[in-house]
């Protein structure tokens, strides 16, 4: 499948900071001064220029001009308009979701087995039931009531792992670096990223966030939609802690500061021990237990 | 603080000048001595920037570039063991 038709792509391209287009100017600016170097030392002396000290300016320029080029590439787009794009929608699905009855935080629960993919467990109360056939739908787990669905962050993973050869380690440290990597040299979201970990609890800060004004609209409008249901990055993080560690993560709080623009993420991780969710079958939804 | 592309543009540019300034002040004037010097300084900084659990877009020119350089270093390597075995 071409990559430009999967789902997650232009996501992907969106979430691209500009800027890219310095590395780009810059490039061409060197490699035009090299030119220049290269010329003034062919004709300042005609039959020694290899000895030219100017020569070796204009090798420099050049080195650091292919460089500059090969690190630039993909066009940017504004990262404020970015960060209303990848929030389209999100609220009224939120919504929704509260309206029918969602309430609490949202459950990861790592995928079963080798094929499986990460789902999301809202909890809410059983009022109507209905089977999607790809394994979401009203579900139960660990004695609550709730929608098992695919994350929102689902095909952006997927993508990262089909475009970008993304690995998942499995042990905590080597994971955190992942994230990080993802973070700030995959999609260019974040400066830089800290993470650590309190009282069981792992806190992640998003330095100089990229989409922080769409993510500060939606957080003000409804602070608890965004641990019902997270949005973008956070999703992506803790479905890449979900499958990486093989444990339940649920997203506890999002800390917001307007002063560094970074969004901090107070992420817990609950082993599985055994848990299952069952796919609780339409007749008995009906019923309430 | 500075994002690792940057500083790895700023650090090969740094290098590079300290380098022909280096050999200018020793009188060296030997153009594929500095091409080979500063492309050991390209590779350790590729190496350095270098993900370890993703292949993100800029990395594949940088690997592409690093290919193109290596063909260079080994002709400028080619170069100088036949300007030695010819004497």
């Amino acid at each position: 499948m071409p990559t430009s038709h999967r789902p997650g792509s232009v996501w992907v391209k969106e979430m691209k900071a500009a800027g890219h287009k310095r590395y780009r100017s810059g490039s061409y600016l060197l490699i035009g001064f090299a030119s220049l170097l290269l010329l003034a030392a062919l004709l300042t002396d005609p039959q020694g220029y290899m000895q030219s000290p100017l020569l070796m300016l204009g090798a420099a320029g050049f080195i650091s001009g292919f460089f500059l080029f090969a690190l630039g590439g993909d066009e940017g787009v504004d990262a404020r308009l970015a960060s209303y794009l990848s929030l389209q929608g999100i609220s009224a699905l939120s919504r929704i979701i509260h309206d029918h009855g969602g309430c609490g935080t949202a459950i990861f629960l790592p995928p079963d087995g080798k094929d499986g993919k990460v789902m999301q467990f809202i909890p809410m109360r059983p009022n109507r039931g209905s089977s999607q056939g790809d394994g979401a739908g009203f579900a139960c787990h660990n004695g609550s009531f709730g929608t098992l669905n695919s994350p929102l962050a689902g095909p952006i993973l997927e993508e990262l792992k089909y475009d970008n050869d993304l690995v998942l380690p499995s042990e905590y440290g080597l994971l955190m670096g992942a994230i990080r990597e993802v973070c700030e040299d995959l999609l260019l979201i974040a400066r830089q990223v800290d993470i650590k970990k309190e009282e069981g609890l792992i806190i992640i800060s998003l330095n100089n966030y990229i989409l922080f004004p769409g993510c500060a609209s939606r957080s003000e409008a409804s602070p608890e939609s965004c641990v019902l249901c997270p949005c973008s990055i956070c999703s992506l993080i803790a479905c890449m802690i979900a499958e990486g560690l093989g444990c339940e993560v649920s997203l506890n709080r999002v800390v917001l500061d307007d002063t560094r623009q970074s969004l901090s993420m107070e992420i817990s991780c609950a082993s599985k021990n055994g848990a299952k969710v069952v796919q609780t079958p339409e007749k008995h939804l009906r019923q309430p237990v | 603080m500075m994002h690792k592309k940057d500083a790895a543009s700023v650090v090969l540019t740094v290098w590079m000048l300290t380098l022909s300034g280096l050999l200018y002040i020793l009188n060296i004037r030997d153009l594929r001595l500095f091409i080979a010097t500063a492309l050991v300084g390209f590779f350790i900084i590729v190496y350095l920037i270098h993900p370890t659990y993703s292949r993100p877009g800029y990395i594949r020119n940088i690997n592409r570039m690093a290919i193109a350089c290596t063909g260079l270093f080994g002709l400028v390597i080619v170069l100088r063991i036949l300007e030695l075995v010819g004497g």
